[in-house]
């Protein structure tokens, strides 16, 4: 009977409706009692975000071991790697924190560096790929990518003000009303979602919960 | 002592408006009276895509990056969670192994949730270690996963939907690089900006919530984006009330 009780999707309808409802209710009212509620919330949180650490590992070991046991081409001895690193951080965390923080500061924190250093090329490919006129849209797109582009290009201004003022106009008029348009979509759009939660309309998370 | 947060006065006020009036749509929509909606290219291409992948004997990559359920982009990664859902659900009926690589260690469940339900409907078994793979909670660590895994597995379609952060400059070029069909939907705007760019199809802003409603055709559902035009149109009255009338007095005041 317990089993059908947690599996109702009345439980996680009402645990969801409750903690939006009470920090929304927690900032517009100046009542003691729900900021202890808000705080007691965010706490809960960050504990859930914690424990949930765990299944992550869990999931990391599954199909990497899946990789490992299957002899997948291309992809298990990577996978031996993966292994072996996470769990060789895991324990250096618990047995020694220096060795952690060597490994990562001398291997974490350098190989983040050539990720984000990457991100240069990654732009310039989305550069060539989206700034291609095919249509009205996208020549209007690279237009005002040009026309941004040369407000950044200071040598510019010494031949005429024009680019500078027309990059500004981009960016301050077309630009920022398309911003303000999009934002008020998506305001409202938030609140419409948070609704048909609450109201179980939008249950894909809560799956195999019984009708 | 004052009940209400001093300012906020009118911040609740269109609080409790707003939710009434999406409340009242969702209330008064019957099953005979649906409203209609604007068809949505890049939802009705996810089929085209997962087919494509399909014929191409090619597995489908899933991903809602970097937003969880526990933070304030809660709503995006549920949104992103229907498109992969609905996704997983063409791949279980075309027989396309699907794989959803996960930044937010909590969102496991709820994908997985998503995925095997995806599965049971299409009379399937989704094979769980294959398909939900936990990377690490570093952005850089998931751009390098999902570009490994799109090099190793060469999906045909990339779905990208949810909160998507700084990666969705990093992660669309690698699909297109193996010759995948981009799909991408997000409302945040630092995210669909690079998709819009990097994608064959994009969901912009608000589009991105309509998805649940679009894709489950559910006449309650539609009702709710009914009262999100309402309030859109009334946020526009509202706006253009407020030009001429800052217009009016303000000529007034410096005269």
């Amino acid at each position: 009977m317990s089993d059908t009780i947690l599996k109702q999707r009345e439980i996680p309808l009402i645990i969801f409706a409750v903690s939006v409802l009470i920090p929304i209710l927690g900032y517009h009212l100046d009542v003691s009692l729900l900021d202890v509620t808000v705080d007691t919330f965010v706490e809960w949180g960050a504990y859930a975000a914690n424990f949930a650490f765990f299944v992550g590992l869990i999931s990391l070991y599954r199909s990497q071991m899946r990789n490992v046991t299957r002899r997948t081409p291309g992809q298990w001895q990577y996978s031996i790697l993966t292994i072996g690193i996470v769990s060789l951080m895991v324990v250096v965390g618990f047995v020694y924190s220096p060795g952690f923080d060597w490994l990562t500061f001398n291997v974490f924190f350098p190989s983040q560096q050539a990720m984000v250093a990457y991100m240069g090329f990654q732009t310039i490919i989305i550069i060539y790929i989206g700034f291609r006129v095919k249509d009205l849209g996208s020549a209007l797109f690279t237009l005002a990518f040009i026309a941004v582009t040369f407000t950044y290009m200071s040598f510019l201004e010494s031949y005429s003000p024009i680019f500078q003022l027309f990059g500004n106009w981009v960016n301050s008029v077309p630009n920022m009303a398309g911003q303000r348009g999009l934002l008020v979509g998506i305001g409202i759009g938030l609140f419409s979602v948070v609704i048909r939660t609450i109201l179980g309309y939008e249950r894909t998370f809560m799956a195999g919960a019984e009708e | 002592m004052a009940l209400i947060t001093e300012g906020l006065v009118s911040s609740l006020i269109l609080t409790i408006v707003f939710f009434a009036i999406i409340l009242i749509s969702i209330m008064q929509a019957t099953e005979d009276r649906v409203p209609k909606i604007k068809s949505l290219a890049a939802l009705d291409a996810i089929r085209e895509a997962v087919g494509r992948a399909a014929e191409m004997g090619r597995p489908v990559f899933v991903g809602t990056d970097k937003g969880g359920l526990l933070d304030q982009y809660a709503p995006h990664t549920l949104a992103g969670l229907a498109i992969c859902g609905y996704t997983a659900e063409i791949c279980a009926e075309l027989g396309t192994p699907v794989y959803y690589l996960s930044q937010v260690a909590h969102v496991i469940p709820a994908a997985t949730l998503t995925l095997k339900e995806a599965y049971i409907k299409k009379g399937q078994v989704l094979d769980e270690d294959y398909a939900i793979r936990y990377v690490s909670e570093s952005d850089q660590a998931y751009a390098t996963a999902c570009l490994a895994s799109f090099d190793r597995e060469k999906p045909g379609a990339c779905i990208y939907a949810g909160a998507w952060f700084g990666n969705a400059i990093k992660v669309p070029p690698g699909g297109r690089k193996v010759g995948a069909i981009n799909i991408g939907a997000a409302a945040r705007m630092y995210g669909f900006i690079f998709f819009v760019a990097a994608c064959d199809y994009t969901l912009i802003g608000e589009e991105l919530w309509a998805a649940g409603a679009y894709l489950s055709k559910d006449f309650k559902h539609i009702g709710a984006l009914r009262g999100q035009d309402i309030l859109k149109f009334a946020v526009l009255l509202l706006l253009l009330f407020s030009l001429l009338l800052g217009q009016t007095f303000m000529g007034a005041l410096n005269a």
